[in-house]
Parts: structure tokens; sequence; C-alpha cells
């Protein structure tokens, strides 16, 4: 931590979720760190072009706009340290409102001290909701709630998770906002987790099964739920690819449409419009 | 030789202004307050039980005492704890009841004094100064409107339901100047919408008009008045030999804040005595004691860029201050000063002609046998009393009014409106996450929501509409009532829907200017779980 403020010229901030989680559980390295800080668009900026010139980060993408709780806006851009540490910096005005345990222990520099309010760290890691996930961008919560899923979710908590992806893939399957953020963008941001979250994935299989058997493929992605419901092994095949290209290749040769436009937003959108797009 | 027993009454009436008595027990019952709600924001006074102490009260001050009190203070700290309890607290976030008013303090202050002094709104002979504050505020509602100040001119009344009678009354001389003497002809009609407040119907009743001389105009798909329909009706009814005094129309309907597109009627209204030669014009009056206040949002600019809202709110007032802007053309308008961001104590009415002359018509002075001796009006330069319903008037809505318009400006305004409508915004784009809640007005452009809960299993229509009486009747009995903690929200039995239907629907109304989105957030959290909670319970 006191690396990373040295490098990044940081006088506050927190490493958040799982970095946090995981850091604090004596795990070293971890593959990418969630980093916020107090500010606003122009401290965003700042940072940004900060970061950018600074030899020890590269890869700084431009910021972002995000929002959380549908419309409290907050500001993230992603850069790379040390040779493959990617770190997601968000930069906010209040502080986040977690969903699940894990994502709620927060690390705090220049105190160095942590919080974990819901005792994560001395619990078997899980996915455990912690707030209420009824009004929220449901597609952003499948997003965390698959992130969460493929790091720490086990078969013995099969139903909750289920319930978990259930109760939003039964929201996300009327999902489809003219909001560019929370229509379009909380669409494509589904699919690179999806994809991501069954790599990442210790039981890939079981994590699409999941995602089946929830509802969330069909809200989604009806073209491939359809496939999925109708011939056997697809969830395996799909769960043996090692990258996310081969994964969408593979997703793409499965449906058999003569573009991959079936995973499109307006595409899906169009799907669930028309009753036997679902069957 | 006669004693004096008790207190000495004298003291109840101070001649000084300097640490007045007044003031030591306004201080007194707003200890009692402080000591009822010492967390402050509570959506109503607590220790209220409904009907069950009524009796008891009743018994403790329905009679009256021999000697008055030797302790005013107590008395007012006694009186202030036994009846505001139970009573809704305007300025809480959590309260989104109805269409009321958080008082600005400027207001209240100015009322206070207007009462304390007792200004009678008379004649300036009585009320001094003070009734150019009557004139002030319509000098600026006028401005707002686009109306040369000098043409307009108004009067405060009691509320809305005033505003409307002025409206038919000014109507009725209009097209029956006669009336004064002779009483209501029987072929006089008034034009009133579909979706309008129960109190123009009342209006009419007081008047004397009765429902059959009521023209009910139509409402289209999105709630507003359909023209092409009114037209037709009003023209079946001038061609039957009827007179039409008044067309009310909407501006801003109570749950939907929907206003008619003004403008056309104002082109109908000129249409119809064209084509049919009427002598006189009958009188467009629009109900906007509530859209008044999108006024604040007609002359600037367009991109509303001072105002942190949405895009989505930024829209949906632009397009409400579009059809309010079109109050010019109309003949009155009413502005219901304590309701939504008026910022008001109840009663805070003001009707507005935007031809002053209309107001002439109502002199008392029309009927022969009337004289205002009483008043000394020979003595008075201004004397509204001449043509106001009410004789006694308070003076306090009119300091009420131009504190708060003065204290807050159209700035102050057009923030706790914008504030308003972006959090409503808000509320429903959370409820359209929501499966087991429908937003049955999400087109609205005000901040008023109504919903319906969809209850477990597979329900016919009748039982979906008894689920939702019997939801709020329990979370109003177990927890609003109680202020168990939460938003505190209301009901309608019989909201009228997109599809022309009505039926029960839950009322949230936020009107405090401390309503932030994270009220709004817990408002959908909290309704949620006790929906839960219900469906558990009647499972």
């Amino acid at each position: 931590m006191c690396r990373l403020a040295d490098e990044g010229r940081f006088e506050a901030f927190e490493i958040f979720g799982g970095a946090a989680f995981d850091l604090l559980r004596g795990q070293r390295d971890p593959p990418d760190i969630d980093v916020a800080m107090l500010g606003d668009a122009s401290s965003a900026l700042e940072r940004q072009s900060s970061l950018a010139n600074n030899p020890a980060f590269s890869n700084v993408t431009p910021v972002g706009e995000y929002w959380v709780h549908l419309r409290r806006q907050i500001w993230v851009f992603r850069a790379t340290w040390r040779p493959h540490m990617l770190v997601d910096v968000s930069v906010m005005d209040h502080t986040n409102e977690a969903h699940f345990d894990v994502e709620t222990v927060v690390w705090h520099f220049p105190e160095l001290v942590y919080t974990d309010p819901f005792g994560s760290l001395d619990t078997e890691p899980g996915v455990r909701l912690v707030s209420d996930i009824a009004v929220e961008n449901p597609v952003l919560l499948i997003n965390r709630a698959l992130k969460v899923s493929a790091k720490y979710g086990h078969p013995a908590q099969e139903a909750e998770i289920l319930w978990i992806l259930n109760t939003l893939a039964d929201r996300a399957i009327t999902w489809w906002p003219d909001d560019a953020f929370h229509g379009r963008s909380a669409h494509d941001r589904f699919l690179r987790h999806l994809a991501e979250a069954t790599l990442r994935s210790e039981r890939p299989a079981w994590l699409l099964d999941l995602c089946h058997r929830s509802g969330v493929l069909a809200a989604r992605l009806p073209a491939l739920a359809t496939r999925v419901t109708k011939a056997s092994g697809i969830i395996s095949q799909m769960a043996s690819q090692t990258t996310v290209e081969s994964f969408w290749a593979t997703a793409d040769a499965i449906v058999r449409l003569p573009s991959t436009q079936w995973r499109d937003y307006d595409a899906a959108r169009h799907d669930v419009a028309r009753p036997e797009g679902r069957t | 030789m006669t004693s004096t027993v008790g207190p000495d009454p004298c003291d109840l009436y101070p001649r000084s202004y300097s640490d007045t008595t007044f003031q030591d027990l306004c201080a007194a019952a707003f200890a009692a307050m402080a000591e009822l709600m010492p967390g402050h924001d509570l959506p109503r006074v607590p220790g209220w039980d409904g009907a069950t102490a009524y009796a008891q009260l009743l018994d403790r001050y329905g009679h009256l005492p021999r000697s008055g009190t030797t302790d005013p203070r107590a008395l007012v700290r006694e009186m202030s704890t036994d009846l505001m309890s139970g009573t809704t607290v305007w300025r809480s976030a959590d309260l989104q009841y109805n269409i009321g008013s958080a008082v600005n303090a400027a207001a209240s202050a100015m009322y206070a004094l207007g009462l304390d002094l007792n200004v009678f709104l008379i004649s300036d002979g009585q009320a001094g100064n003070a009734m150019m504050a009557e004139r002030a505020v319509g000098t600026i509602l006028a401005e707002l409107a686009g109306v040369p100040p000098e043409h307009a001119g108004g009067v405060f009344t009691f509320g809305g339901t005033g505003t409307i009678l002025y409206a038919i009354k000014t109507g009725i001389r209009k097209c029956a100047p006669e009336s004064v003497v002779s009483g209501l002809p029987a072929d006089i009609a008034v034009m009133v919408t579909e979706d309008a407040h129960f109190s123009h119907e009342a209006a009419a009743d007081w008047l004397g008009l009765g429902t059959d001389q009521l023209i009910v105009a139509p409402a289209g798909p999105v709630r507003t008045t359909d023209v092409a329909a009114a037209e037709y009706l009003l023209r079946s009814r001038i061609e039957a030999g009827s007179r039409i005094a008044t067309i009310v129309i909407n501006g801003g309907t109570t749950y939907d804040h929907t206003i008619d597109d003004i403008a056309a009627f104002a082109e109908l209204r000129d249409r119809l005595v064209e084509d049919y030669d009427l002598n006189y014009r009958p009188h467009l009056h629009v109900d906007s004691v509530i859209g008044w206040a999108w006024l604040f949002m007609t002359d600037q600019d367009p991109t509303l860029p001072d105002l942190a809202v949405t895009d989505v709110a930024s829209r949906s007032i632009r397009l409400q201050a579009d059809r309010i802007a079109q109050i010019r053309l109309a003949d009155s308008w009413g502005v219901d000063f304590h309701k939504g961001v008026g910022g008001c104590p109840v009663d805070c009415s003001y009707v507005q002609f935007n031809d002053r002359r209309d107001l002439a018509r109502l002199r008392k002075g029309g009927a022969r046998t009337t004289s205002l001796h009483q008043l000394a009006d020979e003595f008075s330069s201004l004397s509204p009393v001449d043509y106001t319903l009410e004789t006694s008037r308070s003076g306090g809505k009119a300091l009420a009014a131009l504190a708060a318009l003065h204290s807050l400006g159209s700035t102050g305004y057009r923030t706790l409106l914008a504030r308003l409508v972006d959090v409503s915004c808000y509320f429903r784009a959370l409820l359209a996450t929501a499966v087991d809640i429908e937003v049955l007005n999400a087109d609205s452009l005000g901040f008023c929501t109504m919903l319906r809960l969809r209850p477990p299993g597979d329900l016919g229509a009748t039982e979906i509409d008894h689920y939702q009486h019997d939801f709020f009747a329990w979370d109003n009995n177990s927890r609003m009532n109680r202020n168990g903690g939460g938003v505190v929200y209301s009901y309608s039995g019989s909201y009228r829907r997109r599809d022309g239907g009505a039926g029960p629907a839950l009322k949230f109304y936020p009107t405090s200017p401390h309503t932030t989105d994270e009220q709004m957030r817990g408002a959908v959290h909290l309704l949620l779980r006790r929906k839960a909670e219900f469906d558990r319970a009647t499972r």
C-alpha cells in the first residue's frame, strides 16, 4: 500500500473490495486492485494525467464516467502498475455502498487501518449479500455477482447464488433503458464480465450453469439460452475456453446466426420483444 | 365594588413590541415541539393515537373555565403537546403525504406578525402599507407570466377553491351581468375537466350551479384535456341555448401535474365568440394552483445549466414550463402559496386576473342594495373589499407570500422545484428496477408518483385493488401513523390511470426542500421490505 502511495504520489486513498480482502488475508500481488479516492471530475483528470506522466504506470486509460445507485456519478480510469498489476481508480465524492460482504473490506491510507464491517476476513470467503439489491441497475449487479461468484463462490453456496442471480435476472429481462450508460454500456460490460468470470472461475462450467438455471442467460442472451436448453454439452464446451475471444467464438458457433449481432444490445432487446425469441 | 379573581386579562394583550408576551409564548410553544421531536426530522408530531384520545381531549378542552389560566406559558405548552400531536410536519424529508408545503421561516414570521397585529386586508384605511404586499405579489406574478403588471391584478383568498369561486363568479358576471340583481339564470353553463380537483364541482355548487350545468371535458390519453372534445361539448351547449360563463382548465392537476394546452383553449374561447357572435366572452381560467411554480422556469436558458438535475428532469421541467408559459393567454389563474414550493402557511391562495378590469365586475356595488358603509370605504384609497369574496381577510397571507418570494428569489424557487422534480425522476427510475411495483404515471412531468404494488399470486383486478388498500391500511397503522421511521406516503382510492380506468394507488408526494436522492432510495427499499413483510403476514 505504501509503495502504491509512494509511486503513485497518492496522498489519501483506499483499497477496497476483493483486493483489500485478499491482501489482508496475506495474498501477495493480486492481479488487480480497486482504489478509491475522494474527489470530483477535475481531480479525477488531475490524477489520471499525473499517472499518465508517471513512469511507474503504463496504459493509463482516459477518465470515464460511471454511475452507482443509478445516478450517483463517479469517475474511473485504469492503469497498469508494475509489470502486470491493474489498478482501477474510482474518484468519488461519497462512500460507495457495497452489496457483497467481501466488497465491504476497505484498507485506508495513510491511516494504514482497515475496516471490515461484516467480519468477512474472519470467515470462509463466499458470496454473501449485505445490502438490498432491489433497486439498482440489475445488469450491473449481475456483473458484480458474477465477479464475486467466480472468485469466492463454491457449490455449498449454490442456493444463495442462484437466488441472487435469479432475482436479478427477473429484473434484467426488462431492463433495456435508453440511457447509454445503464442500458448499452451495462450490457457490454455484462458480456465482458460473463466471459472474464467464466475464465477466472475455478469451476467455470458450474458458474455458467448457474447463469443458465437462474435465467441470467435467458434475460440478456436469449439466443444463447435457447441453444443451451435445446442441446447438451454446450456449457462444458464454452467453459473449456481459455480466452475471451475463443469464449465468444464458441458462443457464436453454438448460436449459429449469420453474424455476432445476437449478443448486441439492440439485437438482444429485439429478441426479448418477440415472444418466440425466448422459447 | 368588584373584586378580580385570577390573572389580569390585559396581560394577554401586550402593547409593547419588545420582549412581548407573544414572543414568550411562541418560545414556549416551540420548546414543547422541540421536546416532542428532539431528533428534529419526524414526518408527524409524535404522541398521536388516532381517534382513541379525541374524547379525552374534548373533555380537557371542551369546557370553558370560569377563570383564565395563571400561567399562559404552561397553557401554550400543554396545548402544543396535546393538539399538535399527529400533525404532519411538512419540512420533514420523510413526509411525502400530499401537496402541502414546507413553510419558509421568513414567510412564517411575516404571517405571524400579521396575525399578532391583526391586519385586516380590507382597505388601506385598516391595513395601511400591508395593502402593498398584495399588490406587489400581483406585480411579481404578472411579470413571471409575461403580462404587463399594470394590466394585471388579483386578490388573496382562502384556498384553491376560493380561486375557482372567483373564476366562475367572474364568468357569470361577464355573461349574465343581470345575475347580481335577479340571481343565477338557468341557462348558465361552466366547463370543467375530467381530471379537475373536486373543488371545481364544489365551487359550482356553492355558487348555485347544479351539476347539470357543468360541462365535463374528457381527458386524452396523456390526461391533458381533449380540446376537440371540449369544443364539441361547448358548441352543443351554446347551440342548445346556454351561456358559457367560465371554462376552467388544468394548470397542474393534483397527481400528475398535467397542464392543458392553454393556447388552444384561449383560441377556442375567441373562436366561440366569433362563430356565435356572443355578446360576452367566456372567462378562461387556468387552475394553476400547483402548476404556477413552473413559471419560474419559463424565461431562463432552456438547458437549465444552473440546476444540478439530470437530463430527464431537465427535459421534464422544460416541457412543463413551455406549457405554463401560455398562461398569459388566459383570463385568470390561481396560485396556492401553501402548496408545493410555495412555502407559505395555509391558507395562502391568490387569484390573478390578467386584465384587472375583470375584478371590477365583482364590485359589491353592482347590486343596488349593497352599501359598504360599515367599512368606511369612503376614507380608503385602496379598498379590495369592494370586490373580494371574503370581507374579513387576513393580511398575513399577502405578507407571507411576499416574504417567501423575496427571501428565495427566482433562483431559490427554481432550485427547490428542480430538486423535487429531480428526486421524483430518480424515484421513478429506481422503481423501474423493482418488479413488484408498477409506476402509473411514469410520464408525469411533475413530482408526485402514483404506483401500485403487484401482489403475489395470480389475482383478479378487484383483488389487486383490495391489496393496495389493505397494504396501505396495514403500513399506515403499523408504521406511518406511529412515526415508525421512514417515508410517510399516502393513498388515493380512485386514481385515474392512462388507460382511462380508475382505481387505488399509493401516492408519494415529496414537497420538502430537504428531500434527497438518499431519501428516495430509502423509500423504495422500505416499501419493498414492508411489502415482503405484509405478504408474509397475510399469506
